[in-house]
């Protein structure tokens, strides 16, 4: 866990030599769309689903290579934007894990 | 994994002087024309985005010039370096998408580690042209 990034470390020497633009990047529409419906408790959690399901089709690699996050340094911290603890837990725990299914 | 910045440097004064940067980049031949991004007639527009200044008049960013052949050499020579003066084994690479994507490549395969950029927007489809087609 990078500053509220996590990412399967599982290197290939594929990396850095093959690609096409970068190995990958940090997923800051999932990001967007996750703080937006945590913060708007009228927002349905429908419309994070379609975003990641968007991001899972059109990163090249889906989301197993991409840099999923719940919060870093450029953004507000979640404990700026809420005191529930309740809400904290479940908010760090929507991302979901593809690197679980590859380890 | 170290956290770098190639596109820009900073310089926290309005009447700032090129000369105040470190060597190879203490010209202003080695930057962008001054025209900000956020000033831009269409602040979308991908040339904009890739060749005007981030910040503003109180704090400019001043943009290395990343179409310029010398300037891009300086910056593998340093990327590469990096990673082998500090055994980095990635990078985590700021404002991804205010440098031609063409360029991208060519400093991924130089460094020689796994690279993560960040690409600030909320458009999944711009975002994933950075992950290749």
């Amino acid at each position: 866990m990078i500053d509220g990034f996590r990412f399967c470390r599982c290197f290939s020497p594929t990396f850095g030599c093959n690609s096409e633009v970068l190995d990958a990047i940090l997923d800051y529409p999932s990001y967007f769309e996750l703080a937006n419906t945590f913060l708007d408790t009228q927002r349905k959690f429908s419309s994070f689903a379609s975003v990641l399901i968007h991001s899972q089709q059109k990163y090249k690699h889906g989301l197993f290579r991409t840099g999923s996050f719940v919060e870093n340094h450029d953004q507000p911290r979640l404990a700026s934007v809420t005191k529930d603890p309740g809400v904290c837990h479940s908010y760090c725990r929507t991302l979901p894990r593809p690197d679980r299914n590859h380890s | 994994m170290l956290d770098v910045v190639v596109n820009h440097m900073a310089v926290p004064s309005p009447h700032f002087n090129f000369t105040c940067f470190s060597h190879p980049f203490n010209d202003s031949s080695s930057f962008h024309r001054r025209c900000f991004v956020a000033e831009s007639p269409d602040p979308s527009n991908q040339t904009a985005v890739e060749q005007c200044w981030l910040g503003d008049a109180k704090m400019p960013l001043p943009d290395l010039n990343t179409e310029d052949p010398t300037i891009v050499g300086k910056l593998l020579n340093w990327g590469h370096k990096l990673v082998q003066d500090y055994g980095a084994d990635g990078l985590r690479i700021d404002t991804v998408k205010h440098i031609r994507k063409d360029f991208w490549p060519e400093f991924s395969k130089t460094v020689g580690v796994f690279t993560l950029g960040e690409v600030l927007i909320n458009d999944t489809d711009y975002a994933a042209q950075y992950t290749g087609e």
